[in-house]
């Protein structure tokens, strides 16, 4: 069966039906969600509009507004050109979202009390040329940051993104920051000595690979868990 | 059939249409937890082992065999036993780490980390904890590094989740007088009450392996006196001084892991050391079983090998492994178990505890949130 589309008509029936879905509603939902996996358009960035949706509009919705106002006229985010983002798993923080709250722990009268946030990770989006350049500038000074350097870097960068994995390329700029934390270098304002860098830093990459998880977490099944959360808070 | 074409399918079909929704909408209700049977057999008892041995083939007769065949088949017979003996192995009280572990088991094992992680903490939880969750188990904590004043403290703290500085200078902390109560508690009930089930030994008894084994031996009697296994602690595998000289300390770190190792084996107990780390190369992410001071023999001779990292505890501000806490500023750490080398498990992966310095006490948390969390923003 279509993991994808069972996920897409799983997260709209706990959305928006109350978990009571009828037939004919569920054949729509499967038809949209059909022509949208085919222009190109991928489960959980259907998932995650829709949760925004719930969050906008609330359950109350009909089925053709949804579909329409979400996805009618827009370009599915790996069609863009400017974007640098192909459908594959990135390991990099600037390339995957997780969310900014942690679990909290307090110590009250000798209990531990533990609060813990439903949890997601998923690749970006969207990734342009501009997003990297900004991530590589980050890291040079900025008495050595001027005009000339930036638009050098662009065109450097714009190169590299061509025979390079983005994934890659940022743990290499990392690696080098790594350096210039301990001392080792300063992080170079030309983003042409990324090319000296690529072989340490593609042995930095695969350690962090070895380490992390490879599995993501769909966005709309931590929404919904955050959805009953808050139901069950606020029946209490 | 395309796997669109069977889902529509299902949805024109009643019956699985309904068994399908409910299923799909139920998918994440929790599992329910299936029978626990580990408890109905007692491992230590003669005769229930005997009943779950492999009975030997009925045309085998061991009177006909030749005094060769005899060997193997008292060997075999043997393993079958011992293993058998071996149980579930030692609770470390973390369910996570009993599951990864199949629970804690004889032989060496290494606990090895940089300096301000929690790795003394982290042991001197489980040693005293083993004595605490297994009626049959004695735990001995060895501290080469600190007086046993500095030591006791700290256990007290991890168990009754006051800070340590409460035990070790209550002078300080005389207007709290729940705090006081629960020190005072603690002492009775965490370090008395336990005395047939944890010891603390620092390292005014211990000058050398030679002594160190010597009071290992001696508690191994004693827990045989008193029908306990015996689980020993030691901060640090680095500390150990070793009576003879070497030439050169590549010869002492060669010859130490062999005999501890030896020793573990032989008495058939396990024996986990803290173990200091050496620099980290730069393009490593995580230090590795070969970042372990003189690694080369250690690691060679080690059946367990755990690679701790505490992200906040080295690069505090820029750490993405971490917990909140409304009672303490800023990033709490979370300490990462990695398991580098593991001979008595197929486990290979990372285990993650919450770390309350203040109280010197871990909650095993979540593997797959900090799994994904690793070099997040």
């Amino acid at each position: 069966m279509s993991v994808d589309i069972e996920d897409i008509l799983i997260c709209y029936t706990k959305l928006f039906s109350n978990e009571d879905i009828d037939k004919d509603l569920a054949k729509q939902v499967v038809k949209y969600s059909k022509k949208l996996l085919k222009r190109g358009w991928k489960e959980d960035q259907i998932t995650r509009r829709l949760c925004m949706y719930h969050k906008k509009k609330g359950n109350d919705v009909e089925i053709n507004n949804v579909f329409g106002n979400l996805f009618s006229g827009r370009t599915p985010p790996l069609k863009k050109d400017d974007n640098l983002i192909e459908d594959k798993r990135y390991y990099h923080k600037e390339l995957t979202n997780t969310p900014k709250s942690r679990r909290n722990i307090n110590v009250r009268d000798g209990n531990i009390e533990i609060d813990s946030p439903p949890f997601y990770s998923f690749n970006r989006e969207e990734y342009t040329l501009d997003d990297l350049l900004k991530y590589y500038m980050s890291k040079v000074d900025d008495d050595l940051i001027n005009d000339r350097v930036k638009k050098y870097n662009r065109k450097v960068l714009s190169n590299t993104v061509e025979v390079r994995d983005l994934d890659l390329i940022l743990f290499t700029i990392d690696y080098m920051e790594k350096l210039s934390k301990n001392s080792v270098m300063d992080f170079p304002s030309s983003a042409s000595k990324l090319m000296n860098n690529f072989q340490e830093g593609k042995k930095y990459y695969k350690n962090v690979k070895n380490n992390i998880s490879d599995k993501l977490h769909p966005f709309y099944k931590a929404y919904i868990k955050m959805l009953n959360r808050n139901e069950g808070d606020s029946n209490e | 059939m395309s796997d669109t074409e069977e889902l529509e399918d299902i949805i024109n079909n009643d019956d699985e249409f309904d068994a399908w929704i409910e299923q799909a909408l139920n998918e994440d209700k929790d599992d329910v937890e299936e029978e626990d049977k580990s408890d109905e057999i007692d491992y230590t008892s003669e005769e229930e082992i005997e009943e779950l041995l492999v009975k030997p083939p009925s045309d085998l007769d061991i009177e006909d065999m030749h005094p060769l065949q005899k060997e193997m088949f008292k060997n075999i017979k043997t393993m079958d036993k011992s293993s058998w003996m071996r149980g579930e192995g030692i609770d470390t009280q973390y369910p996570k780490l009993n599951e990864k572990l199949s629970g804690i088991q004889p032989g060496l094992a290494l606990l090895g980390a940089h300096s301000n992680t929690g790795k003394t903490s982290f042991l001197m939880s489980i040693a005293k904890g083993v004595g605490e969750v297994n009626d049959d188990v004695y735990g001995l904590y060895i501290g080469l590094d600190d007086p046993f004043q500095d030591i006791l403290p700290r256990i007290v703290a991890n168990k009754q989740k006051i800070p340590i500085n409460a035990i070790r200078q209550p002078a300080s902390y005389i207007e709290w007088d729940n705090l006081i109560e629960k020190r005072n508690e603690g002492i009775r009930d965490v370090l008395y009450n336990n005395i047939d089930s944890f010891k603390v030994i620092d390292k005014n008894n211990i000058k050398n392996l030679a002594q160190l084994k010597e009071v290992i031996k001696e508690h191994y009697n004693y827990c045989d006196e008193i029908g306990k296994k015996l689980f020993v602690a030691i901060d640090s595998f680095h500390d150990i001084e070793i009576e003879e000289n070497f030439r050169t300390s590549d010869e002492k770190w060669n010859e130490l892991p062999k005999r501890l190792s030896d020793f573990a084996d032989n008495m058939e107990i396990p024996i986990w050391c803290t173990a200091e780390l050496k620099k980290t190369d730069f393009s490593k992410f995580r230090p590795d079983q070969n970042d372990i001071k003189f690694a080369s023999k250690i690691a060679f001779e080690a059946k367990l090998i755990l690679i701790l990292y505490n992200e906040v505890g080295l690069e505090s501000g820029d750490a993405s492994i971490y917990y909140t806490s409304d009672q303490f500023p800023g990033k709490m750490p979370v300490l990462e178990v990695r398991f580098e080398k593991n001979k008595l498990s197929s486990y290979k992966g990372n285990l993650y505890y919450e770390f309350i310095p203040q109280y010197a006490h871990f909650e095993e948390s979540e593997t797959e949130r900090y799994d994904s969390l690793l070099y997040s923003d």
